[in-house]
């Protein structure tokens, strides 16, 4: 089993997972695409619900929600979407808990509908980064902090602790500048194409 | 059964190495940059971090064997009967897994070029030219008329008042809803200045052009959508002098001509912004969304919309400047609206996985209390704004505007922002 298995996760895509999970409906199959990301999706739930207890109920349940949104929907991108099933699994856990005042929900809840967002790669991640002169000139303009911290991480490839320790800032800030940095980046970009 | 155990503990290893401290710097960044691309691997990195070596072990090895329990045990496919064979060996399982080698690759990396993302291309909300609604409190407008007199003396004053204001404040919101309404006040009066100036000589013209001319003015912004921010702080750094940004996200301040000046903007879940500014001059202050505080709605931001300034056309009312004007506000105080909000807001959370949605409401508050003809400006979502309306709708009470003791209905706006909380 094992030697087949190593043949199975490294070379199987998750589309012919898929694929033979429709055709079978056998469940082996789906937990074994499944168990390739279920540490990602323990630790997502870890993440939200701040218990290991909780964290593995989540994963189970999400495996059966997982079945059952198999049957209904396309998936193109399994991973993604996972991603999104889990997390929003994670904010439901959360809202009902909080939620002591029960109102009647008098909106629907719709169906997972941002898989390509979370898809789409930001320019400074893609390769050759630094040779991308748009790029390079948004990034002047970006404020002193978030500048100095993607120069740091993205073109002299210095890790957040590295970054945090030569800045005298907190790792979580520096998290904070980059995804900020990029934001800006990304709309100054956008921006740029509007004009040409 | 330990199913794939060694793909899913090959890669928890490269985690748990990374969260364990056991990368070099140079790792450690490589690692992190394939984490930038993928949130699902940041996400997960974060709630894996807090687990030791063992207990990520055990859990894995825990889960496994629950997920093999539901989804049984049958070898009915083609692939499972060369596993059938080795079967026997499961109990070493463990071990062998380690010398399989190669671990990467399993995962797709995420490439797309071929989605727009319909939420960056909300069109700008026709931000509105700075200098057409002023940022000046009452006290200042009535000297403003007396300019012509003594452009010196007045500047002096208007210092002073604003100190006063920041001194004493204790809630932004609050503050910042007493600053509007002084906005609003000035709104109306400012035609007044205007007519009086063409009544007044050529030698008092210039000298409020002159007076005008020792103002910054700009407008304060969200980078993540490009919309003003109302109610944000403006001050100048290493002085008292500083004021709030009206419904537009517009602000003024007096200045000394000629001196170099840094304006701080704030507000409340972004980043604190600085910009210098050697002369007095328009300006954009953009702020990012603070990624530190996470609270389920931590901003709500009024402000009023008047209908002269939605069309563009400036009110020539003529008015008094000590007219009584109150603006729309809930009976409840704007505390306990806040608060209102706070508790009974719902989480809608199946239409984004961004962490932060806003949502901009107008409305008209009607003579009876009740917001009507309520518009959103703007909006992460249908469910978001579906949540925003049901609160204001359900909500509490207003007191409608009122002028010169009579009741009036008059637009204001609501901002809110939506923040997952993790606790």
């Amino acid at each position: 089993m094992l030697a087949f298995n190593r043949k199975y996760s490294s070379d199987e895509s998750d589309e012919s997972f898929i694929n033979q999970y429709r055709l079978s409906g056998n469940l082996e199959v789906l937990g074994n695409l499944y168990s390739r990301y279920m540490h990602l999706v323990y630790g997502v739930c870890l993440k939200y619900l701040k218990n290991r207890d909780d964290a593995k109920d989540a994963v189970m349940q999400i495996f059966e929600k997982l079945i059952m949104e198999m049957r209904q929907h396309e998936i193109r991108h399994f991973k993604s979407w996972l991603y999104v099933l889990t997390k929003n699994y994670c904010l439901m856990q959360l809202r009902s808990q909080k939620a002591t005042d029960r109102r009647i929900n008098n909106y629907k809840i719709d169906h997972v509908t941002s898989v390509e967002s979370i898809m789409e790669l930001h320019p400074i991640d893609k390769e050759d980064a630094e040779k991308d002169l748009p790029l390079k000139e948004c990034l002047e303009k970006l404020n002193d902090e978030q500048k100095i911290c993607i120069r740091l991480f993205y073109f002299e490839n210095k890790c957040y602790r590295e970054i945090a320790e030569s800045l005298k800032l907190d790792e979580k800030k520096v998290k904070s500048h980059l995804q900020n940095g990029k934001r800006n980046l990304k709309i100054c970009l956008e921006k740029r194409n509007e004009t040409e | 059964m330990k199913r794939n155990k060694k793909h899913t503990n090959k890669d928890l290893e490269n985690f748990l190495d990374y969260s364990g401290g056991q990368m070099t710097g140079k790792e450690r960044n490589i690692f992190e940059k394939d984490l930038q691309k993928d949130p699902f691997e940041s996400d997960a990195s974060e709630g894996l971090s807090t687990l030791s070596r063992k207990e990520a072990s055990q859990d894995m090895n825990d889960l496994s064997s629950r997920l093999s329990a539901r989804t049984g045990h049958s070898s009915r496919f083609i692939f499972y009967r060369a596993a059938a064979a080795v079967a026997a060996i499961l109990v070493v399982g463990t071990i062998i897994i380690l010398l399989t080698s190669d671990l990467n690759q399993v995962f797709e990396r995420v490439a797309v070029t071929e989605n727009n993302k319909p939420d960056s291309e909300v069109p700008a909300m026709n931000i509105p030219s700075a200098s057409k609604d002023k940022t000046v409190t009452s006290s200042e407008l009535k000297d403003a008329v007396l300019i012509a007199e003594s452009a010196e003396e007045n500047k002096k004053q208007t210092v002073g008042v604003i100190d006063e204001m920041i001194e004493t404040k204790e809630d932004t919101h609050i503050v910042a809803d007493y600053m509007r309404s002084e906005n609003i006040e000035e709104n109306k009066a400012m035609p007044v200045i205007t007519a009086k100036k063409s009544e007044t000589s050529d030698a008092g013209e210039v000298i409020t052009r002159k007076y005008i001319d020792n103002y910054v003015r700009g407008v304060v912004i969200s980078s993540e959508d490009q919309l003003p921010l109302p109610g944000a702080t403006v001050k100048i750094r290493g002085t008292t002098a500083g004021t709030y940004t009206d419904q537009n996200g517009n602000f003024e301040l007096p200045v000394q001509p000629g001196s170099e000046i840094t304006l701080v903007a704030e507000y409340i879940g972004m980043e604190q912004n600085q910009v210098s500014l050697d002369t007095a001059d328009e300006v954009q202050i953009t702020l990012d969304p603070s990624e530190t505080d996470l609270d389920e709605v931590v901003v709500i931001g009024y402000g009023v919309q008047k209908k002269s300034n939605i069309s563009g056309v400036i009110s020539t009312i003529e008015m008094d400047d000590n007219t009584d004007y109150l603006l729309p506000s809930p009976v409840i105080g704007n505390r306990k609206f806040k608060e209102y909000i706070k508790e009974n807001l719902q989480y809608p959370s199946y239409d984004t996985i961004d962490d932060r949605n806003v949502v901009v409401l107008n409305f008209i508050i009607a003579e009876n209390g009740r917001p009507k003809n309520i518009t959103v400006l703007k909006s992460s979502g249908k469910s978001f704004s579906e949540e925003a309306i049901r609160l204001l709708v359900s909500g509490p009470d207003w007191y409608p505007a009122k002028r010169d003791g009579e009741i009036i209905e008059e637009e204001t706006m609501i901002r809110i922002v939506f923040k997952k909380s993790y606790e």
